[in-house]
């Protein structure tokens, strides 16, 4: 037995007794570039050109997402006013500020404002200029109550943003676990979480949820979000139960349990490391079900409450004024395009992830 | 755990360990596969006890079984004098701070999502052997042991070669300064030239630490030059035990002559016999009754088929389990029906 460590092993091997391995010379001299394993799944992202394109969207997405405020927006982003100076009236509440109607305020003599590119608001109603087609002033018209139509598609990418990764959050933290513990513990375990998993997808999504949200009292958009994630997991539950499964009967997990790892240790931190890649790209692809999913039960007036603004319950309002001798085209192209080119890009962007994380197409 | 000084470290008795065979829809039990079957074998401090057998003779099995990570169907495993087969799951994490494990594939055994230093500084963690702040130093300490630079402790198992990433996979088993390790053929997946320098490594560190290891392995030249003793494997049976100049020199059981005559020998003018074996391994679900060897055994006799053979000492510390060649002393006294 080892009595202390330092003192046995401390020498150096001798160069008679142990000869170096020739690599383990060239550790010091020229070794390779770093070769991480993300590293590479981005080089072999960058070679496709499509999900290129579709991530630079959603992250042009994001950014208009997180700026709303300063894009479209009614309250200056600078004031001056009656003498005194304001900043970013948009994103904060100024009590004395709080009766000014920024829609019609015009300032005075002394006085300047300077307002987000789009001045309207996603609420604001004005209800004698309802349906009117773009102008220089709505840059994509206005709905039957007279609100910007661009400004509340801005506002809506927010929305539409965060049930996407919000409901696939709840979704994956789900999916992992019941994946993880099914593929770990096997057995009556497996059974039961496979027997459950094919149980919830027997039922169509959209009736199900059309179901559920029937006994929901008070409709908000966190309840959509909560109902699509907790009816989603069942894809990435499979897919991290079968990683799991081929991974538990790895080497290296038997050498973690040989070293005295914990179950919950060897399963969250050796083995679903291993097993995320697949997760992330059924995340992506989740995104964009989400938001057509959302899109949709708002389209059938089940979603988005009004009138917080998202895009499916912008495209709701078309079915109304289709009529018109115009048809109101603004309403229905506009949020229409945004969701397509949204759910095209998470769907090249997971294309792009599957391919370049797929170890057999890498060089 | 008691310490004693003499005895084994380790001492296996009967050991059996069968796998239950599921078939159709409900997973009924079909049959079971014999990997262990009443192994029996002891390794004494410090020395080096070898398993030697063809694929699916259950060496690899017997070794899983001694580390708890295959739980033993029946018998009894005395490590340090103790019986390891009654400890509880928590009984059985602290006893892994004294065995370790190295694996066959060096691919397969590190996570390639950690790096070098939390593999190995793992089992530090996990076991509370060395304070946080001193992990760094004791894991470059161990990559120096095993012949690497301490730089590689930042860096990914797909950045090393194989060899080197057998060394990383010693020196992880080294973190928790175990007693005894059992080498599941830690270099057939390693080319040549690198399978002498990890055994020499091997063989360094055995002297320097007073490790113990149960060394499993195919690869005859490879095993005579680590092993103190060898136990020759078939079909989950011992058929041969004895020292390695004993099984190499003076081997008695038809089974370890044929695979001792498959040997290449560097003399080209050396005549030697070679004995070539018919058929395959039958199926360890259902072996043969008697000695399991005898529908291949050249000098088979009739009662091989009827009763299996025991080990029987042919000469001090050297048993072998031969109707034979090794026949029983209570057999010459009176022959049985």
């Amino acid at each position: 037995m080892l009595q202390s460590g330092g003192q046995n092993l401390d020498t150096e091997p001798e160069s008679g007794a142990l000869e170096l391995e020739a690599g383990a010379g060239e550790l010091g001299s020229g070794r390779p570039p770093r070769q991480g394993y993300w590293r590479l799944v981005g080089r072999q992202f960058g070679k496709n050109r499509m999900s290129v394109g579709g991530l630079c969207i959603l992250l042009f997405l994001f950014v208009v997402a997180l700026l709303a405020p300063f894009l479209a927006h009614e309250e200056p982003i600078y004031l001056h006013m009656d003498g005194e100076t304001y900043w970013f009236v948009n994103v904060r509440d100024i009590p004395e500020l709080r009766r000014v109607n920024f829609g019609q305020w015009e300032p005075g003599e002394g006085e300047a404002m300077i307002q987000p590119p789009i001045p309207h608001s996603p609420l604001s109603v004005n209800l004698r200029r309802r349906l009117e087609a773009p102008s220089s002033d709505h840059w994509l018209g206005t709905d039957d109550r007279g609100r910007d139509v661009l400004s509340r598609m801005i506002w809506g990418c927010r929305i539409s943003m965060s049930i996407g990764f919000v409901a696939v959050g709840i979704a994956a933290s789900i999916g992992v676990v019941v994946g993880a513990l099914a593929g770990y513990y096997g057995g009556y375990v497996d059974s039961a979480a496979q027997r459950l998993i094919e149980i919830m997808m027997c039922f169509p999504q959209l009736i199900l949820i059309l179901a559920l949200l029937a006994f929901v009292p008070e409709q908000n958009i966190f309840i959509i979000m909560v109902v699509l994630g907790v009816l989603g997991w069942t894809g990435i539950a499979r897919l991290v139960r079968g990683e799991f499964l081929k991974l538990r009967e790895s080497d290296f997990a038997t050498a973690a349990r040989a070293t005295g790892v914990s179950d919950v240790r060897l399963m969250f931190r050796h083995l679903l490391p291993n097993a995320l890649s697949p997760v992330l790209v059924s995340a992506t692809f989740g995104v964009a079900g989400a938001i057509l999913m959302e899109s949709a039960l708002s389209f059938l007036g089940f979603g988005t409450p009004p009138p917080t603004p998202s895009w499916g319950e912008i495209l709701s309002q078309s079915q109304t004024y289709i009529n018109r001798p115009d048809g109101s085209w603004w309403l229905v192209t506009f949020p229409g395009v945004a969701i397509f080119v949204t759910v095209c890009s998470f769907n090249l962007v997971g294309d792009g992830l599957r391919d370049a994380m797929d170890p057999r197409l890498r060089q | 755990m008691s310490m004693s000084t003499d005895g084994p470290l380790l001492e296996v008795r009967n050991l059996v360990k069968h796998f239950p065979v599921h078939s159709g829809v409900f997973g009924r039990v079909a049959g079971y596969v014999r990997a262990v079957d009443d192994v029996s074998f002891s390794i004494p401090r410090g020395k080096t006890l070898s398993l030697v057998g063809e694929s699916g003779s259950g060496k690899t099995t017997a070794g899983r079984c001694i580390l708890r990570l295959i739980e033993p169907t029946a018998g009894r495993i005395l490590f340090d004098g103790s019986d390891i087969t009654e400890l509880n799951r928590r009984q059985v994490r602290s006893l892994r701070r004294r065995m370790q494990i190295i694996f066959q594939d060096p691919y397969g055994s590190l996570n390639p999502r950690m790096t070098v230093y939390s593999t190995i500084s793992e089992a530090m963690a996990v076991h509370g052997l060395v304070p946080r702040p001193q992990r760094r130093e004791r894991v470059e300490e161990l990559l120096r042991l095993v012949g690497l630079s301490p730089d590689a402790a930042d860096r990914y198992p797909n950045e090393f070669s194989g060899g080197q990433r057998q060394r990383i996979g010693i020196a992880r088993a080294l973190a928790v300064e175990p007693d005894l390790i059992v080498a599941d053929e830690p270099v057939s997946a390693l080319d040549v030239s690198i399978q002498a320098q990890i055994l020499n490594l091997m063989e360094d560190l055995q002297q320097r630490l007073g490790l113990t290891y149960l060394f499993v392995g195919h690869n005859l030249s490879v095993i005579r030059h680590i092993s103190d003793y060898v136990a020759v494997m078939y079909l989950g049976r011992i058929v041969e035990y004895g020292s390695v100049e004993a099984i190499f020199n003076e081997c008695v059981h038809p089974y370890t002559r044929s695979l001792l005559s498959a040997v290449p020998e560097p003399d080209p003018h050396r005549k030697r016999e070679r004995i070539i074996l018919r058929g395959d391994t039958p199926s360890p679900i259902n072996p043969p009754p008697g000695c399991h060897f005898h529908p291949r055994c050249p000098d088979a006799q009739p009662e091989c088929a009827q009763r299996r053979q025991r080990l029987v000492e042919v000469a001090p510390g050297h048993t072998a389990a031969c109707h034979v060649h090794a026949p029983a002393p209570e057999q010459l006294v009176s022959p049985m029906s």
